[in-house]
């Protein structure tokens, strides 16, 4: 049966192995257990929701752990505070006037704006977006590389807000010329900074700072139960977007090896040379032998479940995380996206390592 | 050598009409393809709107009342975007034209001195290893140095004024080409999903950045190319009869090689800088117009650029409006519009050459 691990259990319960004693009373961890596992589940819906991500809240395979911190919660609908002037991470100061559609350029950002209760701002939003506000925006679009700037405007937005410099700087710069306000607040740079950025773009600086306290905390706590680590576990962040098909793994800059290193464990991705996510050779997984193979719960319904994943990543069996069938699933915007809920997957990372170095 | 003079069909000669009023017909209609193109787009304009607008920047209309978005949209947007188009199309079919001339071959394009391969890889290079030295212009300035890099290559490996003709430029700017193929096909390998997505949309060809310092950068390699490349139509005329008899009739035949390889360079790197890799353009128009206007480059040259520049501004404009916000490639576009309607007039010849 699938095993549910959440932060919410107390410490003495996450045990990660059957036969490991645990000393809580087993009657009062099972019971805790079933409470987390409905939380999850109820969550997962609320959040996770409709039909494309329907494998979200299927069982996981026997064995593998379904990982997931404490969600930060959405805030309550606020109101922009407006007019703001922005400083665009492109150099350009911005002043934005109106909010009311905001053309969202990545998940990121949208977390952000439903952290700070602003998701119903959200207007149009990249395809199969992992937010509830993208997924619920009135336009979803291809947004790529492809994405030109007249598209854009024939959106009728009132403002767009991009993720990523080398994406959108030059599409920020053109929608200006046009008279749309467009910030871009790059994707590479940590949470808590994001967050204030993000919160400045409609006026609420004030919220965002909270916002972005409280994520550093919880950064700062994971860090701290990663120091306290007798060693660095080895662990693998795989994902199924990779190039020309092939499946690839989380490089030194990816949001998840920031947090994988700063939750104690050594990222098998580092040792690729790359700062993004990009293939690895099987070999080069037998060699790098992970102890701990984590991914994400839309990850696993790329690679098309169970069956998916294990075609791709044969080479894992030959690996101490394949032998011992160790596969952590956590939701995708407290691995993958450097947002309002980092902090809660790095404090249910760090945690879940801290129990295993304990075995 | 000489096939493509050999294979334009003595009877159709007759039947041509003359280049001059081709030439004119060609310069009307890409003038109202482009007109046509600021009023067509994602964003809706209305036609007369779009012509206010136009008048309205030389003082030669009333644009009170027209939003200032609508404004920007055409002359920020549409207008750059247009006219870089037909600079990208114009370039890459002259280059075509005068290289295929210049090696007699029908299947001769910009990618056989090694052009394209090398912007290719420049661009790609500059991707895959994060140089980002220049800003937003790192990425046209790695593309034209790539391309004007190899061609410079190919040109001394094959030392075509020391006798070994332009056979072996041809032969040595395959093998040089398949070189950078294979170095692109490296840093695809080694790349990220990220660095990924860049490359495999730099090399399908796309005008999204284009503005105005772009057509400032590309109109001066452009005019330079066209006025070579039109200086050279005769000699091209006298390299059609094979480069012996042309040099027997008093044509020096290796400085007319190096500058055509330095004209085509130009202007192929030039436009592969901003639109990235354009297929079917520099390999086809030029045999499309042949079959119009006949084999002589004094028509030939100048007509293709047109033809070039109408198919690039027809095929952005599909490309940026047929799928918003989104754009699709304009290299799938240029060769999907192109393709069927040259197989059509290839399939239409009779065996005999007449139509």
């Amino acid at each position: 049966m699938t095993r549910r691990f959440h932060s919410l259990l107390p410490a003495r319960c996450t045990t990660l192995s059957r036969t490991h004693a645990s000393p809580a009373g087993p009657a009062q961890c099972s019971r805790l257990r079933r409470l987390a596992a409905a939380g999850a589940l109820a969550a997962s819906a609320l959040w996770l929701g409709p039909p494309s991500l329907v494998l979200a809240a299927q069982p996981l395979p026997t064995g593998w752990l379904d990982l997931a911190g404490p969600r930060t919660p959405q805030g309550a609908a606020a109101q922009p505070r407006l007019p703001a002037d922005v400083a665009s991470d492109d150099g350009a100061t911005v002043r934005i006037t109106d909010a009311s559609r905001v053309i969202a350029g990545g998940d990121d950002v949208i977390d952000v704006m439903e952290a700070l209760g602003l998701a119903h701002l959200v207007y149009a939003a990249p395809e199969r977006s992992a937010t509830a506000a993208g997924r619920a925006a009135k336009h979803q679009f291809l947004f790529n590389r492809t994405t030109g700037a007249e598209g854009i405007l024939s959106l009728d937005g009132t403002l767009f807000v991009g993720n990523s410099l080398r994406r959108h700087g030059k599409l920020a710069a053109m929608l200006r010329s046009t008279s749309l306000p467009a910030v871009v607040i790059d994707d590479v740079q940590p949470a808590p900074a994001k967050i204030r950025k993000v919160a400045a773009v409609f006026g609420l600086q004030a919220a965002g700072e909270a916002l972005a306290n409280r994520v550093q905390q919880q950064l700062d706590e994971a860090a701290a139960i990663g120091r306290a680590l007798p060693r660095k576990p080895r662990v693998l962040h795989v994902s199924a977007s990779g190039g020309g098909g092939r499946p690839t793994v989380g490089g030194r800059a990816t949001a998840a090896a920031q947090l994988i290193r700063l939750a104690g464990g050594d990222n098998v991705g580092d040792a690729a040379q790359a700062a993004d996510y990009t293939a690895l050779s099987t070999e080069g997984i037998v060699a790098a032998d992970p102890e701990i193979v984590v991914l994400t719960r839309a990850d696993l319904e790329l690679f098309g479940g169970e069956a998916g994943f294990r075609k791709a990543w044969s080479a894992l069996e030959q690996t101490a995380a394949g032998t011992a069938n160790r596969i952590w699933v956590m939701p995708d915007d407290q691995l993958k996206v450097v947002g309002s809920q980092a902090g809660a997957g790095a404090i249910a990372l760090a945690n879940a390592l801290r129990e295993f170095t304990r075995r | 050598m000489n096939t493509l003079a050999s294979a334009t069909p003595v009877t159709a000669r007759h039947r041509r009409p003359p280049g001059a009023a081709l030439v004119a017909a060609g310069i009307v209609v890409l003038l109202a393809v482009i007109v046509l193109s600021f009023g067509i787009g994602p964003l809706k304009v209305a036609p007369l709107d779009v012509v206010r607008i136009l008048f309205g920047r030389f003082g030669l209309a009333d644009t009170d009342g027209l939003a200032a978005r609508e404004i920007a949209v055409i002359w920020n947007l549409r207008v750059p975007r247009a006219l870089l188009g037909a600079l990208v199309g114009a370039s890459l079919a002259l280059a075509g034209a005068g290289l295929q001339g210049l090696f007699g071959n029908p299947l001769a394009d910009p990618g056989v001195v090694g052009v394209s391969q090398g912007a290719a890889l420049g661009a790609v290079g500059a991707i895959s290893l994060g140089v980002t030295a220049f800003g937003e212009w790192t990425i046209p300035l790695a593309a034209f140095a790539g391309g004007i890099a190899t061609t410079s290559l190919i040109y001394l490996l094959a030392r075509p004024g020391q006798g070994t003709g332009t056979v072996t430029l041809l032969l040595v700017g395959i093998a040089i080409g398949a070189g950078c193929s294979a170095i692109i096909g490296f840093f695809t390998y080694r790349a990220s999903v990220t660095q990924l997505q860049s490359l495999v949309f730099w090399q399908m060809g796309s005008l999204a950045s284009a503005g105005w310092p772009a057509v400032a950068a590309v109109l001066p390699a452009f005019l330079i190319g066209l006025v070579g490349m039109l200086l050279l139509a005769t000699p091209l005329d006298m390299l059609a009869l094979g480069e012996r008899q042309a040099q027997h009739i008093g044509l020096d035949v290796r400085r007319t090689r190096a500058l055509l390889v330095l004209v085509s360079a130009l202007l192929v790197g030039a436009a592969v800088a901003f639109a990235g890799t354009v297929g079917f353009v520099g390999l086809v128009v030029p045999h499309l117009v042949r079959m119009l206007v006949g084999p002589r480059h004094r028509w030939l040259l100048p007509l293709a650029a047109l033809v070039g520049a109408t198919l690039i501004v027809v095929a952005d404009t599909a490309a940026r409006t047929l799928s918003p916000p989104s754009e699709i490639p304009l290299g799938l576009f240029s060769a999907a519009l192109g393709a069927p309607f040259f197989l059509w007039l290839v399939l239409r010849q009779k065996p005999g050459g007449a139509r």
